[in-house]
């Protein structure tokens, strides 16, 4: 059962959300039952490895799924309250980019490379602030300046392939801001760049969390990233949530076997000699999860019960979710 | 940019050069020679002998090449036909309008018609219409445009007699537009029917790859409309190579199609070529295909300028 009550200082609030995609060789449960919220000020990181499904959430919350072949089957996405899924298409163009904005992974191809800078971003305020082109430009440089470019103006006038990689992501940055969004959602924002630009681009995005009072929806697979930037966190395995809870529960005291394993594949400095730790195995085929825990073939605890029966979601206190029969009765049975 | 063009236009020259001598080769060591139409049974070979010797053919081949572009390169003058003595150029240029009139249309028409059939296959991918272009671009491409052009003949000028057989007028007299676009209909049409065939499909294609890049998701995430995405965002770039495709065919503006033109009694360019070549016209051959070469290198430097101006990230001449 759902809980229905949705608290007020919540902005985006996902509830048993499935999304899956119908290819020819069968449906690929690529979300599958998917519940957390995202508070107001606060950054959720979703972590898990390729193919756990956390871009295609972020996309069912924009509601660019792809369709065919993906469709959203079951649940519901309120944002700020309403379901964004019984908005019209009109409705949504009018939340993306506005109050709802997106970036991705891959600055060097995420901006049009036949359009200036410039009017990449001023054709998101026009749209959304209802500006004229001059004010939008004017606008443009503000958010130019905002988000840390040097020599603004002349970048106004440069097409993308003249920046650089950081460059381009603050200009997305900039343009994910046009609308003044309630919430930002960030899909691996730093993956593609250079470790110096990448605390550049996180330390920008947290300032700009604070002055702008946003909330950060942050997609990554790097836990060195979490540890920096969220204050609570969702780990997906095999399309679902596996754990979530604040940043130090997750760090400290880690429930889920998987959250455990992907610590412990964290380097540090501390492990100078010792070998990089790994978990076994790879991520199951979506088309054939198995019946039981997803994460059953590479867990060290698994017993028959695991391989067996799917362990539900459950409540270990008001701020921590765990999908794992190690916390229940039937754990010692 | 102009030291660019400097360059290309330099080196262009060469070519051409080649390409001269290939054609000079090619057409004086084929079977036959302009003095076949004079032969008659009953006529002395010494006649013919003559008219060989007034024409120059009868020197070796190298001294026939050395004066046609010895007159070329000294005068800019490409000679006089062996058929009625006239000026090369003159009779190149009195058939131009006709070639203009013609492939202007066909290729007119079938940017018109094919880019928006390319897009719309390529955004409704694997719906019904897009098969059904599909299927005509096939046919279109596979099937020859003289086997189209006898069919549309056929039956629409022979059998419903909507559309003058062939020509490209009814009288000299005096011009009458609506008679001129009559006769035009069909042999543009048949033209144009191919050119859509293979355009609509490079179009298709250029836009399938273009709708799944990142930039038009972002697009999308910014909220626009999906009129905006595909044809402000998308389309942009989709036309991108489609332009290079254009640009190649614009030499057949002048050049003609020798195969329509013919069948369709069109007094263009590529009549000329086709009669010359039958008659072993050297000097008219020489002429058409010189310029046809001409036009193919300054359409491709055309397009390679285009190029720089639609895509921001193509310069030339900077390092």
């Amino acid at each position: 059962m759902v809980t229905t009550s949705v608290k007020t200082d919540t902005v985006v609030s996902v509830k048993d959300l499935k999304t899956y995609f119908y290819t020819e060789d069968g449906v690929v449960p690529v979300i599958d039952g998917v519940s957390f919220d995202v508070r107001k000020g606060e950054t959720l990181a979703i972590v898990g490895e390729s193919g756990s499904g956390k871009s295609v959430t972020s996309l069912s919350i924009m509601r660019l799924i792809p369709t065919p072949p993906g469709k959203i089957v079951n649940g519901d996405i309120l944002f700020q309250n309403e379901s964004l899924l019984e908005k019209s298409d009109k409705e949504m163009r009018q939340i993306r980019g506005n109050k709802i904005s997106m970036i991705f992974q891959e600055p060097m191809t995420s901006l049009n490379p036949v359009y200036k800078v410039g009017d990449q971003i001023s054709e998101s305020i026009m749209l959304h602030q209802k500006a004229s082109k001059k004010e939008a430009t004017a606008e443009a440089l503000n958010l130019l300046n905002l988000v840390g470019i040097p020599e603004p103006e002349r970048r106004l006038n440069q097409y993308p392939h003249e920046l650089s990689g950081g460059m381009r992501q603050r200009v997305m940055i900039a343009m994910a801001l046009a609308g003044r969004p309630d919430l930002l959602i960030a899909d691996e924002p730093t993956t593609a760049l250079d470790v110096t630009i990448q605390n550049q681009i996180l330390q920008l995005m947290k300032d700009l969390k604070a002055k702008r009072d946003m909330s950060i929806v942050l997609i990554t697979h790097d836990l060195g990233v979490v540890a920096e930037m969220a204050d609570r966190v969702v780990v997906m395995y095999g399309g679902q949530v596996v754990e979530q809870g604040d940043i130090f529960t997750i760090f400290e005291a880690p429930k889920h076997p998987y959250t455990e394993g992907l610590l412990r594949s964290m380097p540090t400095a501390a492990k100078k000699n010792g070998k990089l730790y790994a978990i076994e195995g790879t991520v199951p085929n979506p088309l054939h999860f198995p019946v039981g825990c997803r994460f059953a073939e590479r867990c060290e605890y698994a017993k028959d019960l695991c391989r067996q029966e799917m362990p539900q979601i459950q409540n270990l206190s008001e701020d921590e979710v765990v999908r794992c029969w190690k916390y229940t009765d039937r754990w010692e049975a | 940019m102009p030291k660019y063009i400097i360059r290309r236009t330099l080196q262009s020259i060469p070519l051409l050069f080649i390409i001269s001598i290939i054609t000079f080769l090619l057409m004086t060591l084929a079977p036959g020679d302009p003095t076949a139409v004079y032969k008659n049974p009953e006529g002395k070979p010494q006649n013919l002998e003559m008219i060989k010797k007034e024409l120059g053919v009868d020197q070796p081949i190298y001294v026939q090449y050395y004066k046609w572009i010895k007159l070329l390169v000294l005068h800019g003058n490409l000679g006089y036909s062996f058929q009625d003595g006239r000026p090369v150029t003159e009779k190149i240029m009195e058939r131009v309008p006709a070639t203009l009139e013609l492939m202007g249309t066909a290729i007119v028409i079938s940017i018109l018609v094919a880019i928006p059939i390319g897009v719309y296959s390529a955004v409704k991918q694997y719906s019904l219409l897009d098969y059904i272009f599909t299927a005509y671009s096939f046919l279109g491409i596979a099937v020859p445009s003289f086997f189209i052009a006898l069919v549309v003949m056929l039956v629409f000028a022979m059998d419903l007699g909507w559309f003058p057989v062939s020509g490209m007028r009814s009288s000299y007299d005096h011009f009458n537009l609506w008679d001129r676009v009559h006769h035009l209909f069909l042999p543009a049409m048949t033209l144009a029917f191919g050119l859509i065939a293979s355009k609509s499909r490079f179009m298709r294609s250029s836009m399938l790859e273009v709708i799944k890049q990142d930039y038009v998701r972002t697009a999308r995430a910014k909220g626009l409309s999906e009129r905006k995405v595909i044809f402000k965002h998308a389309l942009r770039n989709g036309l991108i190579p489609i332009i290079t495709i254009i640009a190649n065919r614009l030499p057949d503006l002048f050049g003609g199609a020798l195969f329509i033109e013919t069948i369709f009694a069109w007094p263009g360019m590529g009549r000329l070529s086709f009669s010359a070549i039958f008659i072993r016209d050297y000097q008219v051959i020489m002429g058409t295909t010189l310029i046809a070469a001409v036009l193919v290198v300054l359409a491709n430097l055309l397009a390679d300028i285009l190029y720089a101006f639609v895509d921001p990230r193509i310069q030339y001449g900077k390092s």
